[in-house]
C-alpha cells in the first residue's frame, strides 16, 4: 500500500475541520444542489404545492430521476414551474411569476405555496423576494420561497436543511408543543428517497425495535405530510431521525422554538450501532431498559459471532461509498464484525459538508479507519490486489474474483435489528459463494 | 463574393459613439457602399438620427410580440438608403441586457441580413463599455473584425477605452479582431490632444480621426437628423466624410497592448506634471 496516500480518517476530518486543506466549492455528485433538495423536503407536503420559477428543465428531469421512484413507480405529482423562456432571461420573468404566483393560489386555494428559483433565475436577478412582498397579505402569508441556484455552490445539504428550517418558521405551529402528556413517544424521521415497499418494512422494523425500549411512534415524517401531521408533532417527547443527515436543520428548529430535544445518535446500521441508538434514545427519554436483554438481540448477537469467526479476526476490508453518512456506517458495520477497513474515494468536500457527523462520530466518539487517497479504479484494484483476501464493501463488482460485498442502501433494509440481520446474512453468502469471475469492467 | 466589412464602435457612455456611427454610416452611404448600422444598447437609440420620425420595434420587441420575425420587422431604410436596425433590450434593472444583446445577434444571422440586403459594411454601435459578455458578442467570430474605440481627452472616457483594448485583446489573440484606432470626439478637455495621441502610442493604435465639438450636431438632432444630412455643406460633414474614407481606406490594424492600472494612471499624470 502506497503510504504517502494513507491517512488515518481522524486526522483528515481534524484537517478539514480547522480548515487546513483547501476544498473546493463541490456539489455532491450524488445528491446535486439546493434546488433538489430543497424540492425533496417540500415534495413531502401533501398540502405544500411547489412552483420553480426559471427554465423547466429542472421540474421535467425529477420525474424519471431514480431516486424519485422504484418498481413501478415514478414520480406523476404535478410540478409546476414558470416555464422560462429567451424572453423572460432578457426582459426578466418577474411579472410571469406574479402571475403563476396568482393563478396557482387559485387553482390550489387549500394549499401553500413554496417558491424555488433555479439558476437561470439567480443569474439574471429576478427580484423573486419583492415580486412577493408586493402580492397582498392574504397571498402573501401562503408562500414560502428559497433562493435555490445550483451555480453559486449552495448543495443539496444547504437545499434540504434551509428548506427544513423554513418549514418550522413558517408552517409550524408551536402552540401545541409539551401538550402532550409525556408518554414516552417520539417522531420518527426516515431517510430520504425510501419508496414501498422498502419503506413499510422499515417503519414496521423501527417500531419493533423502539418497542424494545417501550418507546412508541407519535408522527413518522413521510411523504404524505400536512402541516396538521406537522402540529401534532408537539405532542411528541422526542424526535429521532433514522440518517442523522437528513432533517437535522427541522429538529434544531423543533428544538429551538417548540423546545422538543432530539436524539443525535448515529444512524443504526448493524447491531452495536442499533444497540447505541436504542440506547441513546431511551437516555433522552429517562428510560431505564436493558437492551442486551431482549430476545431478538441476544439471538441476532450470536449470528454476528459467527460471521465475525468466518470473516476471521483482523481481516482487511476496502470500503468505497462517497457519501459521508453511510461512509460512517459502513467502518463501524465493519468494526463490529472484527475487521479493518480502509475507505477509498473519500471527498473531501463531503466530509466538509457534513462535519456535525463526522465530528460527533470521528472526533468525539473515537470511530476511525484508514484512508487511502484515491478514487480511481485502477488504483483501487492495485491496492485491493496487495491486500490478503480483502472484503470489498462497493456498489457495484468491479473486483473479478474477489469478495464484494455489495450492498446497496437504496431499497434495502438497512436499519434497526432486521436491517443488520439482513446486512448479516448478504455478507455471509457472500463469504460462502465462489467470487464472481466477472466484474462490471473485465473479465479474468 | 464581395467581402463584407464588419467594424465595431466601443466607448464610454455618453462619447458620442451613436452619433459617430451614424454620420460614418450616412458618410459611407453617399460614397456609394451599402451600410448597414446594428444599434447594440437596450436603450435603442443609434439610430434615430437615421431613421427620422419613422418608428419600428427592436428586434427583442420583435422577439417579445412574435417568434418568426421577418427582415422587413426589424430593418428599417433611413437617410440615403442605410439600413438600420437596434437590438433593444430590457428596462433598467430586470433581466439581463447582455443575453439579449446575443439573442438580437442570434435572429440577425438566422434572416442572413447581411446577404439579403446585399450589405457592404456593418457597423456595430455598442454600449458604453463591455460589461459582460453578451456586450462581446460583436465581438466574436464571425461577427467585426475592426474595432474603433471613442473617447474625448477626459480620463474616465481613457480609461474605457483602454478597458476595452483589453477585451480587444483577448479576442485579437485567437482570432482575427483588430483594432482600427481611436476616434477622438473631442470635449476640449484639458490637453486632450496630448493625452489621446499617448493614450494611441501605449496601446500600439492610431488615432484615426480628431473630430471637433461643434453646436450643428446638436442643430440637426433636434430635427432628427445626421449632419450629414441636416448640414451636408458644414465642416462638420467635411470631418465625418473624411472618417469615412480614412476607414475605408485604413489598414493598421493591430492587436492592442493595453495599459494595466498602474500604466494607464502614469499616463494620464505625465502629460500634466510636463511643466
Ligand atoms: N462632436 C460632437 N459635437 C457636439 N456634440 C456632440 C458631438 N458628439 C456627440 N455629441 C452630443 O453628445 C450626446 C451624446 O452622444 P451619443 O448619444 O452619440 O453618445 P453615445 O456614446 O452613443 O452614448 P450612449 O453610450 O448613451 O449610447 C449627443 O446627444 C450629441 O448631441
Ligand atoms: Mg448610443
Amino acid at each position: 500500500m502506497d503510504k504517502s496516500k494513507t491517512v488515518k480518517l481522524s486526522s483528515l476530518v481534524s484537517a478539514i475541520d480547522k480548515e487546513l486543506i483547501e476544498i473546493g466549492e463541490c456539489i455532491d455528485m450524488h445528491q446535486f444542489c439546493a434546488f433538489w433538495g430543497a424540492y425533496d423536503v417540500f415534495s413531502y407536503f401533501d398540502d405544500i404545492v411547489l412552483l420553480v420559477h426559471g427554465t423547466s428543465g429542472c421540474t421535467a428531469n425529477r420525474h424519471f430521476l431514480s431516486a424519485m421512484g422504484h418498481k413501478d413507480f415514478c414520480d406523476s405529482k404535478t410540478h409546476l414551474t414558470t416555464n422560462m423562456k429567451e424572453n423572460d432571461i432578457i426582459f426578466g420573468g418577474e411579472q410571469k411569476l406574479i402571475d403563476a404566483l396568482n393563478e396557482t393560489a387559485e387553482k390550489y386555494p387549500d394549499k401553500n405555496i413554496a417558491v424555488l428559483t433555479n439558476c437561470c433565475t439567480d443569474i439574471i436577478g429576478d427580484d423573486v423576494q419583492g415580486c412577493i412582498e408586493s402580492l397582498p397579505e392574504e397571498l402573501r402569508s401562503r408562500i414560502v420561497f428559497m433562493n435555490t441556484g445550483g451555480y453559486s455552490g449552495k448543495s443539496y445539504r444547504d437545499g434540504t436543511e434551509n428548506a427544513f428550517r423554513l418549514l418550522a418558521e413558517k408552517l409550524y405551529d408551536f402552540s401545541c408543543c409539551g401538550s402532550g402528556t409525556p408518554n414516552k413517544t417520539v417522531n420518527l424521521f426516515l431517510r430520504r428517497w425510501i419508496w414501498d415497499p422498502s419503506k413499510t418494512n422499515e417503519i414496521k422494523n423501527i417500531i419493533n425495535d423502539l418497542a424494545i425500549i417501550g418507546v412508541e411512534v407519535n408522527e413518522i415524517f413521510d411523504h404524505g405530510f400536512n402541516t396538521e401531521k406537522l402540529k401534532k408533532m408537539g405532542k411528541a417527547d422526542l424526535n429521532v431521525a433514522l440518517c442523522p443527515f437528513f432533517s437535522r436543520g427541522f429538529l434544531d428548529q423543533l428544538y429551538n422554538l417548540g423546545g422538543i430535544g432530539y436524539s443525535d445518535a448515529a444512524a443504526p446500521v448493524g447491531l452495536d450501532a442499533t444497540v447505541s441508538w436504542l440506547k441513546n434514545i431511551a437516555e433522552k427519554l429517562g428510560i431505564d431498559a436493558d437492551i442486551m436483554a431482549d430476545e431478538r438481540v441476544s439471538a441476532l448477537s450470536l449470528e454476528r459471532d459467527r460471521l465475525r469467526e468466518k470473516i476471521g479476526e483482523g481481516r482487511k476490508c476496502v470500503i468505497w461509498n462517497q457519501t459521508g453518512d453511510r461512509l460512517l456506517s459502513l467502518i463501524g458495520f465493519a468494526k463490529e464484525l472484527g475487521m479493518k477497513p480502509i475507505v477509498v474515494g473519500v471527498e473531501p468536500s463531503a466530509i466538509r459538508e457534513k462535519m456535525h457527523i463526522f465530528r460527533k462520530e470521528v472526533l468525539e466518539g473515537g470511530l476511525d479507519a484508514t484512508v487511502y487517497a484515491s478514487k480511481y479504479i485502477d488504483e483501487i484494484r492495485e491496492l485491493v490486489g496487495e491486500l490478503d483476501d480483502p472484503i470489498i464493501f462497493c456498489n457495484d463488482n468491479y473486483f473479478s474474483g474477489k469478495k464484494v460485498f455489495r450492498y446497496r442502501f437504496a431499497h434495502n433494509n438497512i436499519y434497526g435489528l432486521e436491517g443488520a440481520k439482513s446486512m448479516y446474512a448478504e455478507l455471509t453468502k457472500v463469504l460462502d459463494t465462489e467470487p464472481n469471475k466477472y466484474s462490471l469492467f473485465l473479465e479474468e | 463574393m464581395k467581402e463584407l466589412r464588419q467594424i465595431a464602435v466601443y466607448g464610454k457612455g455618453g462619447i458620442g459613439k451613436s452619433t459617430t456611427c451614424s454620420n460614418l454610416s450616412a458618410a459611407l452611404s453617399n460614397q456609394g457602399y451599402r451600410v448597414l448600422q446594428i444599434g447594440c444598447d437596450p436603450k435603442a437609440d443609434s439610430t434615430k438620427n437615421l431613421v427620422g420620425d419613422q418608428k419600428k420595434l427592436s428586434v427583442l420587441e420583435q422577439l417579445k410580440l412574435k417568434k418568426n420575425a421577418v427582415l422587413d420587422d426589424i430593418v428599417t431604410k433611413g437617410f440615403a438608403n442605410t439600413y438600420c436596425i437596434e437590438a433593444g433590450g430590457p428596462e433598467p434593472g430586470f433581466g439581463c441586457a447582455g443575453r439579449g444583446i446575443i439573442t438580437a445577434m442570434e435572429i440577425v444571422e438566422k434572416l442572413n441580413v447581411f446577404q439579403e440586403l446585399d450589405i457592404d459594411i456593418v457597423i456595430y454601435d455598442v454600449l458604453g463599455d463591455v460589461v459582460c459578455g453578451g456586450f462581446a458578442v460583436p465581438l466574436r467570430m464571425s461577427f467585426a473584425k475592426e474595432v474603433y474605440l471613442v473617447t474625448s481627452g477626459e480620463t474616465m472616457a481613457l480609461y474605457a477605452a483602454n478597458n476595452i483594448s483589453k477585451a480587444i485583446k483577448r479576442f485579437g489573440e485567437r482570432s482575427s479582431v483588430r483594432l482600427g484606432g481611436i476616434i477622438c470626439n473631442q470635449r476640449n478637455a484639458y490637453l486632450e490632444h496630448e493625452v489621446v495621441e499617448k493614450l494611441a502610442d501605449k496601446i500600439s493604435t492610431q488615432v484615426i480621426s480628431w473630430i471637433p465639438r461643434d453646436n450643428i450636431v446638436q442643430e440637426c438632432e433636434m430635427k432628427n437628423k445626421t449632419v450629414v444630412e441636416g448640414a451636408p455643406d458644414s465642416a462638420q460633414a467635411k470631418v465625418y466624410d473624411d472618417l469615412a474614407s480614412k476607414i475605408i481606406a485604413n489598414t493598421n490594424m493591430v492587436i492592442p497592448t493595453p495599459l494595466d492600472d498602474e500604466g494607464f494612471d502614469l499616463m494620464i499624470k505625465q502629460p500634466l506634471m510636463m511643466d
